[in-house]
């Protein structure tokens, strides 16, 4: 598990604290959405996962291990893959299948173990039939998965996503949805997915919302989903489909509370 | 007085092995006061509409005209037509919100108080009270406040049309709250054109719509035709539907709902189901 035990984080010595005092746990197989409003601290919380960043106070700790111990580093940086907000920022390759293989040829692994690696990694994401296309002739949507699978073929046992679908129209940001939740449910990856997208909130086993820094909400989506200051605080609104559920409960129909989307609203009319 | 794009045509690389075409037959009209919306999938040619409306792009066919003078080359208005690319916050280059939001203005000639006038004007228009945030670095800005000031530097250049690109993308629910209310004010003084994927933020207070498809026009008309034309624009996943009028589409799709009009209207959605729906009373 990724475990955050009292962990506050400042960029520079007189600046606010980002993080103050989170602590979370991540299990594999688990799909944690973490949201908050822009500057609350979600892409500090997202970049000390795997030491990118070192902890002002407090611990990280992946599987037991030290995010910053020096001894441990690199195992900790090889059991979390990171997938950020642009995938320009991460794709190198010229080709596909050379992108996705980028990681594990640094690694020092035989070809034919590279060769099964991006094979499956790219067939996690649907990219398979596409290992020759350049990058630049992917859509927006193909290059965020090349990018899930480049995390994917170092094979790490947790990923963590920071904004990946802020970038996408919506079918890229639907195929990147289903993948994480793919991912952590199919595929027993402990995924943290960092958004604003209340679609990808919904999926999520339980969300932590963070303001100022500090955890003011860890629990089930539909505990949030119900609580309209709740949302506001953590930088989401209140979905339009639970305004549309109030409404119709206004009216008389039976229409549970938690309703995330158009598709829990018009289940619950069909009962 | 309008921008106008008059059945343009955009190749890149043309003559090439690589060329390809991104727009073709594409119109449009933006008056002073309007607001347009442009949708449409990732690769349908959103941006490099805004590109060639700006004038930064050459058209292969048709035309693009400010005011009735072409928007590049010899002869075209310069500072008419304001572009705010996506993400503009990562453009910030000076110490202070307001010294960034006066560089625009100061390249159009405009002398240093007269400039830093404007950006004072524009901060405010956007809901930055430039006393506290003028003085501010850019840095220090939240998300929704960094977005507001990028837009605000190009509101200073006084142009008659603002083109914004993805304006919404990446801010949360408070952050896309201002920089909405930042494009009505926008609108009482310029023709406002948004390309966005954010059709739910927008939609509601658009004049007109156009969704483009591999670079031609799927659907052009105003909001009250769009939502007419959603069901077939979201099956081609042309555009995202907002999420009352796709409850009502999914509640036809179950034989819920008799077929009719889509609404946007949270409480008029509410109606037409409980209208339809044994135990339902209306409002």
């Amino acid at each position: 598990m990724i475990r955050f035990d009292s962990v506050s984080f400042r960029y520079r010595g007189d600046a606010p604290l980002a993080l103050d005092g989170v602590c979370l746990a991540l299990e594999a197989g688990e799909l944690v959405a973490v949201v908050g409003a822009n500057g609350s601290g979600k892409s500090t919380l997202a970049r000390l996962c795997d030491g990118l960043l070192e902890p002002t106070s407090g611990s990280v700790t992946v599987d037991g291990l030290d995010s910053v111990d020096p001894a441990s580093l690199w195992k900790v940086r090889s059991m979390v893959g990171m997938v950020f907000q642009d995938p320009d920022d991460q794709i190198v390759g010229t080709v596909v299948e050379e992108d996705c293989a980028f990681g594990p040829e640094n690694l020092g692994l035989p070809s034919d173990e590279i060769r099964v690696r991006v094979d499956s990694s790219l067939r996690a994401v649907g990219l398979d039939g596409l290992e020759r296309r350049e990058p630049h002739l992917l859509s927006e949507g193909q290059k965020q998965r090349l990018a899930v699978a480049g995390a994917l073929a170092m094979r790490p046992r947790y990923l963590v996503f920071d904004e990946p679908t802020a970038m996408l129209d919506p079918v890229g940001r639907r195929a990147v949805l289903e993948i994480t939740e793919r991912l952590a449910h199919a595929e027993g990856h402990g995924v943290l997915v960092v958004s604003h997208d209340i679609g990808g909130v919904a999926r999520a086993d339980r969300v932590i919302g963070l303001a100022g820094g500090r955890v003011v909400f860890d629990g089930a989506p539909e505990g949030l989903m119900d609580d309209a200051s709740m949302l506001l605080r953590v930088g989401l609104s209140l979905p339009p489909a639970a305004r549309l559920a109030a409404a119709l409960r206004a009216r008389g129909l039976d229409v549970p509370a938690p309703a995330a989307d158009a598709e829990s609203v018009v289940a619950s009319l069909w009962r | 007085m309008a921008l106008i794009l008059a059945d343009i045509a955009c190749v890149y690389a043309a003559g090439t092995s690589l060329e390809s075409a991104a727009l073709h037959g594409v119109s449009l009209t933006l008056s002073r006061g309007d607001l347009v919306l442009v949708l449409g999938p990732t690769g349908a040619g959103k941006t490099t509409l805004l590109r060639a409306a700006a004038g930064l792009l050459s058209v292969s066919q048709g035309s693009v005209e400010v005011d009735g003078l072409p928007a590049s080359g010899r002869g075209s208005t310069r500072g008419a037509v304001g572009l705010v690319f996506q993400r503009p916050e990562s453009q910030f280059f000076s110490l202070s919100v307001e010294d960034d939001c006066a560089f625009g203005p100061r390249n159009l000639g405009r002398a240093p108080g007269e400039a830093l006038q404007d950006a004072r004007e524009a901060l405010a228009a956007v809901g930055l009270d430039p006393s506290t945030f003028g003085p501010r670095e850019p840095w220090s800005l939240s998300g929704g406040e960094a977005r507001r000031a990028a837009l605000a530097g190009v509101l200073a250049m006084r142009p008659r049309y603002l083109l914004l690109d993805e304006p919404t993308a990446g801010l949360d629910a408070a952050g896309r709250q201002s920089v909405c209310a930042a494009v009505e004010e926008a609108r009482t003084r310029a023709g406002v054109l948004v390309v966005t994927h954010d059709a739910e933020s927008f939609l509601g207070s658009a004049d007109r719509v156009l969704v483009l498809r591999g670079g031609r026009p799927a659907f052009d008309g105003d909001v009250s035709a769009l939502l007419h034309a959603l069901p077939t624009l979201a099956a081609a996943d042309d555009v995202d539907p907002p999420e009352v009028p796709r409850t009502l589409m999914l509640a036809r799709e179950r034989g819920l709902l008799p077929p009719g009009p889509l609404t946007l209207d949270v409480e008029s959605a509410a109606d037409l189901l409980a209208g339809a729906l044994p135990g339902g009373e209306r409002r």
